[in-house]
């Protein structure tokens, strides 16, 4: 398929919109103010002060990741965006299929975010009629049922969907016009595969496990997690010695924290264009880190956390 | 009053006498078994009080990793991962006799080769933490239901056996001794009244043989 016509100009007002944009977010100052806030109940006030709608904390959430999409889709970020949906797509995916599986109602679970409405996932999945669907989905499906078949574990079923929703993200990034962002993609790929490392040798799994769930497509090669795998369990920060994401390694942090802290450091130095696309993919994820972070601001105090550990699990 | 309803006879003497020996061997007995119930129960209580303390504080780390995967992840993200899931654990109920009371024992039989019902994307190692840390409480959480299920049943049992004791102790034995001095009482009466009769037949057959 051809790249789309890309004209880095075109975007001039996107980006100045997004620059005047960013001065809203929740940056340090403005999650402390949350943080301090005496309540959970309390912190969501001050959220509807600054703008953020909804009535509960999950519906606040929701809207500004929906009012997020929107702002990008209509700012001409849709190409992009095909890359950040695809999750949802195999979210939806993923509920349709285990709420088949074990007969319960899955719909409250579903994320009207995807590349392909949820109505019509829903309606390819329960019909068995997948015309609308693309063919790394058509083939996961399929895959999906049979694997379930043979050995009924709903994991193997989420490795293939997301083997599949890698393969769909590798796929728009090869039509994304510019260069800044298919960077940032691998470097999420590489966080996903080095988290999955770890997770998976704490599992005490095989070799051959690995190989199934790491990504294709980023910056480290799938064959480096097969052959660390079997490394001693404290030599983490050896085996990454030769990549970009040793210096996460040698921090006191949790791991996944940095991961994530680094990634959105690679991000911010990107929000500096003038020009092009990348800037409002840059906004598009310092946004999604923002609602991450309230959404751990609410919870956690919610439930009675201290602002010192809540601080603690902040990203970016 | 239950004394007035007793035939004064040698026959109920003889029955009562019996009926006492029996109350109070049936007391000492009683006695005996609560006091190993208590002994029994006591011990149950120390274990199942630190068993608690134990699964309650892994319990609350279970919930705070749980809290934070819940944090970092979406809501739907977090119901999805885990509305399959894969770990089965069968549940056998046997009992065991402890002083004639049958206390549940539960037996499982569990499949943890694997735990994880989700795929790696979108989900946190907060979560794995989480199941995996409550599948390892799980035998301990069933072991609590087995000793605070068996606690209880004790604590009726002892409850019971207190009360026959004391009905025993209170009630029957002294209600026996009652009758028994009543019987003997009315059957010494008797005797000195049949005794005092006999003599007053004497002494008017000497008056009658003298006036002759």
């Amino acid at each position: 398929m051809a790249k789309t016509k890309y004209k880095e100009l075109d975007y001039t007002y996107a980006v100045a919109r997004l620059r005047a944009l960013e001065n809203n977010l929740l940056e340090a100052n403005g999650l402390e103010k949350l943080l301090s806030a005496a309540s959970a109940d309390e912190a969501a006030k001050h959220l509807q002060t600054i703008g953020w709608k909804g009535g509960n904390f999950e519906e606040m959430l929701q809207s500004e990741l929906e009012g997020l999409f929107s702002l990008i889709e209509s700012l001409g970020g849709g190409e992009f965006l095909k890359t950040q949906r695809v999750k949802y797509d195999y979210h939806n995916l993923k509920v349709l299929i285990k709420s088949e599986l074990t007969k319960q109602n899955g719909d409250n679970l579903i994320m009207n975010l995807g590349n392909i409405g949820a109505d019509i996932i829903k309606n390819a999945v329960i019909n068995r009629d997948y015309r609308l669907l693309s063919e790394d989905i058509k083939s996961a499906i399929a895959l999906a049922y049979e694997q379930y078949a043979r050995i009924s574990d709903a994991q193997a079923v989420d490795i293939i969907f997301d083997g599949a929703l890698f393969h769909e993200i590798n796929e728009y990034v090869k039509e994304l016009p510019e260069e800044k962002i298919p960077v940032l993609i691998k470097m999420q790929i590489d966080i996903h595969n080095i988290k999955t490392f770890i997770r998976v040798r704490k599992m005490g799994k095989s070799v051959g496990f690995i190989e199934k769930v790491t990504a294709a497509g980023g910056n480290i090669p799938r064959e480096f997690y097969i052959e660390n795998f079997n490394a001693p369990d404290n030599q983490d920060a050896g085996v990454f010695e030769h990549t970009p994401y040793r210096k996460v390694f040698s921090q006191d942090e949790n791991l996944e924290l940095s991961l994530d802290n680094m990634f959105m450091e690679e991000v911010k130095a990107t929000r500096f264009g003038a020009f092009g696309i990348a800037p409002l993919a840059a906004y598009f994820w310092m946004k999604e880190n923002e609602i991450r972070n309230v959404r751990i601001i609410l919870i956690c105090k919610n439930a009675g956390i201290s602002e010192e550990a809540i601080r603690s699990r902040l990203r970016g | 009053m239950a004394i007035a309803n007793v035939n004064p006879t040698r026959m109920e003497l003889t029955r009562l006498k019996k009926r006492l020996v029996t109350a109070r061997r049936g007391h000492k007995l009683l006695k005996d078994k609560r006091d190993e119930l208590m002994k029994q129960f006591l011990e149950v209580v120390r274990e199942n009080k630190a068993l608690r303390e134990s699964v309650e504080s892994r319990l609350g780390e279970v919930y705070d990793n749980f809290l934070i995967a819940s944090a970092i992840m979406s809501r739907q993200v977090l119901e999805q991962s885990l509305m399959f899931p894969k770990y089965r654990a069968e549940v056998d109920i046997k009992t065991k006799n402890i002083m004639s009371v049958n206390v549940p024992v539960f037996e499982t039989d569990e499949n943890k080769s694997d735990l994880y019902s989700y795929g790696f994307y979108g989900t946190s190692q907060e979560l794995d933490t989480s199941v995996n840390r409550l599948s390892g409480l799980l035998p301990d959480l069933l072991r609590l239901a087995e000793k605070e299920k068996s606690a209880q049943l004790l604590a009726v049992e002892i409850e019971k056996t207190r009360r026959r004791v004391n009905a025993l102790e209170y009630v029957m034995i002294p209600q026996f001794e009652d009758k028994i001095k009543f019987i003997k009482m009315k059957l010494d009466e008797n005797e000195r009244s049949s005794t005092i009769r006999l003599m007053k037949v004497k002494d008017m057959m000497i008056q009658e043989a003298r006036a002759k």
